[in-house]
């Protein structure tokens, strides 16, 4: 039997990740904000609804705090939401607490304060422009490596062909979940060059460990798609980030 | 800061305590007399660097006093346990939270708790 999620105010959102949990099978209670918001939320039939607000502990223990195994604390406020997260662990004793959070320098506040987990969307957001950036710049750096002198486009490709990017996410059903990277036996020609885990990129190691909902960069011979798709149990096809188009057009520059 | 701010902070200035106002509206500063000899700061978003600023280093107590109750449990909180203020004092309302905060190391203060013990002083006395 999986344990009652409580989901605290976040409005749609709110409601989209209710629907979600609950098609996984989790009993959810939801707690919007007002009454009005509670009837028109978009949530399936099965979510509970409840409505008020969720900082206040008759309201936490209405929508089944007692008996809940996690909290989601997603209101608009980091104050409203770490009150939330406190009297869910402390006094309805509820074992598992995560809040989103909009200043991400609070983080470590909000863990020492004895929330379990913090989202930022921000930080995601940053993190992942970096990440883009990143193969922007690697694209570019591989771009103007590939200067040829050969006679004809065909000569040139077959001279050499540049290294490609291909961008991995990591899920639960991936073979190499909580693996590390040494573990995994990446063809010869590729490499992961950064590990995207939890809107951070990182240059990783190959003791660096993987885990669900991180995305991978690899850096890869061209040709390589197959196999790489086929290493992580992919079934869509992989389409590189970045190609280098230059091979062939060296000569007429 | 409102007026129960307002008047701490000027009662504190009177006793010659040196006082830092923050506050995310800075009309709420026109409520300070021309005497006050503290400082003020206008912020919003709560960012601990603006703690810091502010003295949290050497500060020997911090009061929040807002009409939030969630901002000054997350202040009085951030005062605790980042910088380890000596005396934090918390305006609040809910007591189940005072209980949990209290347990903190916070010193929680209800206006209307204390307000209705001293009403109900004054009546029993007087009945």
């Amino acid at each position: 039997m999986k344990p009652r999620v409580l989901i605290a105010a976040g409005g749609q959102r709110a409601a989209f990740l209710a629907n979600l949990l609950h098609d996984k099978g989790y009993p959810v209670s939801l707690i919007a904000r007002s009454r009005q918001e509670a009837e028109n939320l978009p949530t399936e039939k099965g979510v509970d609804v409840f409505y008020g607000n969720p900082a206040k502990p008759y309201v936490l223990e209405q929508a089944g705090a007692d008996q809940a195994g996690m909290i989601a604390a997603m209101s608009e406020s980091d104050a409203a939401n770490l009150v939330i997260c406190l009297l869910a662990k402390k006094r309805f004793g509820i074992p598992w607490t995560i809040s989103l959070l909009a200043d991400e320098q609070k983080a470590v506040f909000f863990r020492r304060a004895g929330v379990d987990q913090t989202v930022c969307a921000s930080s995601v957001i940053s993190g992942l422009l970096e990440q883009q950036i990143l193969s922007g710049h690697l694209a570019q750096s591989l771009e103007t490596g590939g200067r040829t002198n050969a006679a004809t486009p065909a000569a040139a490709a077959a001279e050499f062909s540049s290294p490609v990017l291909f961008q991995i996410s990591v899920a639960d059903s991936s073979p190499y979940v909580t693996r590390t990277l040494d573990e995994i036996p990446l063809p010869k020609g590729s490499i992961v060059s950064s590990i995207v885990h939890n809107g951070r990129m990182e240059i990783p190691s190959g003791s660096s460990r993987l885990f669900s909902g991180d995305s991978l960069i690899i850096v890869a011979d061209q040709g390589m798609e197959q196999q790489i798709a086929t290493l992580f149990n992919l079934e869509e096809e992989l389409t590189p980030i970045a190609l280098n188009s230059r091979a062939g057009a060296g000569q007429n520059d | 800061m409102r007026a129960h701010g307002a008047l701490l902070a000027r009662s504190i200035s009177e006793q010659g305590g040196w006082v830092t106002v923050i506050d995310r509206n800075p009309d709420a500063f026109t409520r300070l007399p021309a005497s006050f000899s503290g400082s003020v700061m206008e912020e919003d978003g709560m960012p601990i660097q603006m703690l810091e600023e502010a003295g949290a280093g050497s500060a020997r107590a911090l009061a929040a006093v807002t009409d939030d109750e969630d901002v000054n449990i997350m202040w009085a909180l951030m005062a605790r346990i980042l910088y380890d203020i000596p005396v934090v004092l918390c305006r609040i309302k809910e007591e189940a939270l005072q209980e949990i905060v209290e347990d903190m190391g916070i010193e929680c203060i209800c206006p209307v708790q204390l307000g209705t013990e001293t009403m109900l002083n004054r009546l029993e006395a007087s009945l």
